[in-house]
């Protein structure tokens, strides 16, 4: 009997909770955007507050709803605060939807709202389907107040974005380039100058390990974006380029303010960090896409000035070197375009990008020479390389009279940041009469340390710091203006592990094993001492092969050999559209087999399929100089940065 | 005491005379100076214009008294970059309202402040023609001579050509805070004398008229 019951129970159970499915049988919204905790959760938790605004910066509402098996989705509302929100939703459905999801599914939008009204809002949407079944989430977002007239505002902006810079890469430049003295550096880095520093969290949308597309987008939006995107955030479908958007720093002060953008980088401009302060993708790599938005949404961005790498995509896909493919450009649905007023973008494999750049008014410098002539025209485009440019240690030693490197990879004559960056500040100083943002980059500091090349991450950041100088120098006259630098995330887990014990020749004379290259050299404590690097006067050191030199250790490592002097060359870089053929094809592929003959072997600590070593989830450093620097200081969310900046843009600072 | 009364009249008038220029509607339209020139330059007498900033007043020691955040003078800033007129058109903000010339106060906020406190009886300021400008309400504030609010006009630097007109008398009025981030242009001031001043006026003119009746014994 009791078995009896038993059964009757489970069934009554069965039957109940069919029923209570039958009953409450409602469309389903898997997604609902901008993101919330509250939304996550389905309610349980109100914080932390993941979406935040300035009043009036503009932003995408969206949703992802799925009608029970056989009906359809007939309506899609928006409510903020319980007040429908004003403007047409618009939807996307069908094959243009990503795998997976239930039968007639849709992404419904609503582009380009923004709210003024100061506190937290919640966003509410309400779905219907055809047999008037509905449903409604709800999720939160903050407009955060800018205190206003508190003084004078930060007419300039520079966002000095050292790409992979954490503490020790700092720390590494200084010792190479100025040493120490009974335990004092003999001088100061000029990013040691700075008078405020916070320590900043670096956290993207899906990860603790960011990458730089969020990295640099979360600064400049106040919101956090996925891994791989910028400018957006993730969504259902299959288009790159139709995610919900966030407006950029650049974007709303120059929509407000009138405000000028420059770009400046050593890496390919269509790479995440460039990118991530102008244009709106999912997908970091679409390049076509990525330089065609540069112009065409110019006036939208007030992009002034381009300088970087990254011919590639400029010339038409017939041109030998071209990547430009349809398989990574860019064409916008209708309701991006009149929602942000922004260009439609085209397929256009053919197009010649560098060619529209000129015939628009956009002086062109191909080299340092040109550059360096060019004066100080109204827009500034400079593509020094087909892709990334080369590193500072490959420049320099070519600039001494070594151009092997650079000569292979078919660019002699490659400006070095520092000098990018002067020209920068002229053509923008010339040409803003309000204000501008300057984001310049030291992207190989990344890339380098990706490669586990110490002397060639060093020097970047040495050349990063001839760059911060001049931005310093400028700062220093305008005194409307701010300074940050700062990194997107840290890269390689960079450790200052201590010195050789060796003089180079010895280095160089020891055998490939463990016992010779690791035991027999890394000295660490007393016996690391002070490594005495020679500053040559072009601001960078004679050798990075002193006797005794720094030893760098990776904490995010693949297996790499080691044999601590610098490699002559660096790695290939699939990135360059002749990275196949000679010469660039008989440079090193990896560390897995660089210095295989001369170093030892250092087990990584990451998937051997990851060929380079990582970034890592570590805060790093942010230093601030000029109009509103006391803005930043303690510890920072990266997305808290942008609110700090648009105080002293927009509110202004004591 | 003849001697002294006499003088005291004569500053007395002197002070009518400099509030008086008020009681009729004054127009500032900045276009008696170059774009470029300080906007002191293209003011009339008794009014001063000086970068502003919103700080806590100072103890005797120099240290920030909390909680007492006003609308002062910016002593650094306005000695460093004093306040401008320019040509809005040439930042892209439209043409001026008045012909050329507007006051700028993009990057800071304005003290338009008054040699003797005043009666404003009419205000009236027009802004740039173009859409730039904080997204949220500005506020144009009237200030008395402790920097104290006696009233606010909120407006839209987003609306191009905006008018911001006052609409009820404001009394003793020594300061008037342009909010940062527009230009401002044809501003008209009427005003009448404050009490005081008139009390003031009257004293004289009564020990003037002691006076006189002892003159003419």
């Amino acid at each position: 009997m009791k078995k009896y019951l038993h059964r009757l129970s489970l069934l009554s159970l069965a039957l109940s909770a069919g029923f209570a499915a039958h009953v409450q049988a409602a469309p389903v919204i898997s997604r609902l955007t901008p993101p919330s905790q509250l939304f996550a959760t389905q309610g349980a938790e109100a914080g932390p507050v993941i979406a935040r605004f300035i009043p009036g910066q503009r932003f995408d509402l969206q949703a992802t709803v799925s009608p029970d098996a056989g009906k359809t989705i007939s309506s899609v509302q928006f409510l903020i605060d319980g007040i429908p929100v004003v403007g047409s939703v618009s939807y996307i459905t069908g094959t243009a939807l990503v795998a997976g999801l239930p039968a007639d599914t849709k992404v419904a939008s609503l582009r380009a709202y923004s709210n003024t009204s100061v506190g937290m809002h919640t966003l509410t949407v309400k779905v219907t389907q055809s047999d008037n079944q509905q449903a409604s989430a709800n999720g939160n977002f903050e407009v955060v107040g800018i205190t206003a007239n508190t003084g004078r505002k930060a007419k300039n902006i520079i966002i000095m974005l050292g790409d992979g810079m954490g503490a020790s890469h700092r720390t590494a430049a200084r010792i190479m380039l100025n040493g120490y003295a009974q335990g004092k550096a003999k001088e100061r880095l000029t990013m040691d100058t700075f008078p405020n520093t916070a320590m900043i969290m670096t956290a993207s949308l899906n990860s603790i390990i960011t990458d730089s597309a969020p990295g640099m987008s979360n600064y400049v939006t106040g919101n956090k974006a996925q891994n791989n995107q910028e400018g957006v955030w993730p969504d259902d479908t299959k288009d790159a380029f139709d995610n919900p958007r966030v407006e950029y720093l650049s974007e709303f002060l120059a929509r407000t303010q009138g405000k000028k953008l420059g770009i400046v980088t050593t890496a390919d401009v269509f790479d995440a960090t460039p990118a991530a302060n102008a244009v709106h993708t999912a997908n970091r790599g679409a390049g076509t896409g990525i330089v065609d938005q540069f112009y065409d949404d110019a006036n939208k961005t007030g992009l002034t000035v381009l300088l970087g790498g990254g011919r590639k995509w400029f010339l038409p896909s017939t041109t030998p070197g071209s990547a430009r493919a349809a398989s990574n450009d860019y064409l916008l649905p209708s309701d991006v375009v009149s929602g942000w007023g922004v260009a439609p973008g085209a397929i256009d494999v053919s197009r010649n990008l560098l060619s529209e750049f000129q015939s628009s008014g956009w002086a062109y410098a191909s080299d340092a020479s040109t550059l360096n002539a060019v004066g100080t025209p109204t827009k500034l485009l400079g593509l020094f390389a087909y892709s990334n440019m080369n590193v500072a240690l490959d420049k320099i030693v070519g600039r001494r009279g070594n151009a092997a490197v650079v000569n292979d990879f078919g660019f002699p004559n490659q400006p070095m940041l520092d000098e990018m960056t002067q020209k920068a500040l002229d053509v923008l100083d010339a040409n803003s009469p309000n204000g501008f943002v300057l984001m310049v980059e030291g992207a190989s500091i990344d890339k380098q340390a990706h490669n586990m090349d110490s002397e060639r991450f060093i020097m970047d950041t040495i050349e990063f710091d001839h760059a911060i100088k001049k931005a310093k120098d400028y700062a220093a006259t305008h005194p409307d203006t701010l300074v940050l630098i700062t990194a997107d995330h840290e890269c390689a887990g960079v450790a200052i592990i201590g010195a050789s014990t060796k003089t180079d020749t010895d280095l160089a004379a020891g055998a490939n094993t463990s016992a010779a290259k690791r035991d027999a050299v890394v000295g660490t404590y007393d016996a690391a001492g002070f490594p005495k690097y020679i500053k040559a006067t072009d601001g960078y050191p004679v050798s990075t092969d002193p006797d005794y030199k720094m030893l760098i250790g990776y904490a995010s490592n693949v297996d790499r050999y080691e044999d601590w002097r610098t490699n002559a060359q660096p790695l290939r870089d699939s990135q360059q559209p002749f990275n196949n053929a000679a010469p660039l094809n008989t440079y090193p592929t990896d560390p897995q087999v660089r210095d295989a003959s001369t170093g030892f072997l250092i087990t990584g600590q990451i998937p051997l399929s990851s060929a380079v070593a990582a970034h890592t989830g570590g805060d790093i450093p942010l230093s601030a100089y000029g109009r509103g620097a006391a803005l930043f200081g303690g510890v920072m969310d990266n997305t808290e940065v942008f609110f700090s900046i648009m105080q002293a843009a927009v509110g202004g600072a004591k | 005491m003849k001697k002294l009364l006499l003088p005291i009249s004569f500053i007395a008038l002197c002070t009518l005379a400099a509030n008086q220029s008020f009681a009729a509607s004054v127009e500032i339209n900045f276009d008696s100076v170059v774009a470029g020139s300080t906007a002191n330059s293209a003011a009339p007498s008794g009014v001063t214009f000086y970068q502003a900033h919103y700080v806590n007043d100072l103890d005797t020691f120099g240290d920030e008294i909390p909680n007492t955040q006003k609308w002062q003078i910016d002593t650094f800033n306005d000695v460093s970059t004093p306040v401008t007129v320019d040509n809005p058109l040439s930042f892209n903000y439209g043409a001026s309202d008045s012909g050329s010339n507007a006051l700028n106060a993009l990057w800071q906020p304005v003290l338009m402040h008054f040699d003797a406190a005043i009666n404003l009886t009419e205000f009236s300021v027009v802004l740039d023609n173009s859409s730039y400008g904080d997204l949220t309400p500005s506020s144009l504030y009237f200030l008395d001579s402790n920097k104290n609010i006696l009233g606010q006009l909120a407006f839209d630097q987003s609306v191009p050509g905006a008018v911001v007109t006052l609409t009820a008398p404001v009394n003793g009025v020594r300061n008037v805070l342009l909010a940062s981030g527009a230009f401002y242009d044809t501003i008209q001031i009427s005003s009448v004398p404050l009490p005081p001043t008139l009390a003031l006026f009257l004293s004289g003119l009564v020990l003037f008229g002691i006076i006189k009746p002892r003159k003419a014994r």
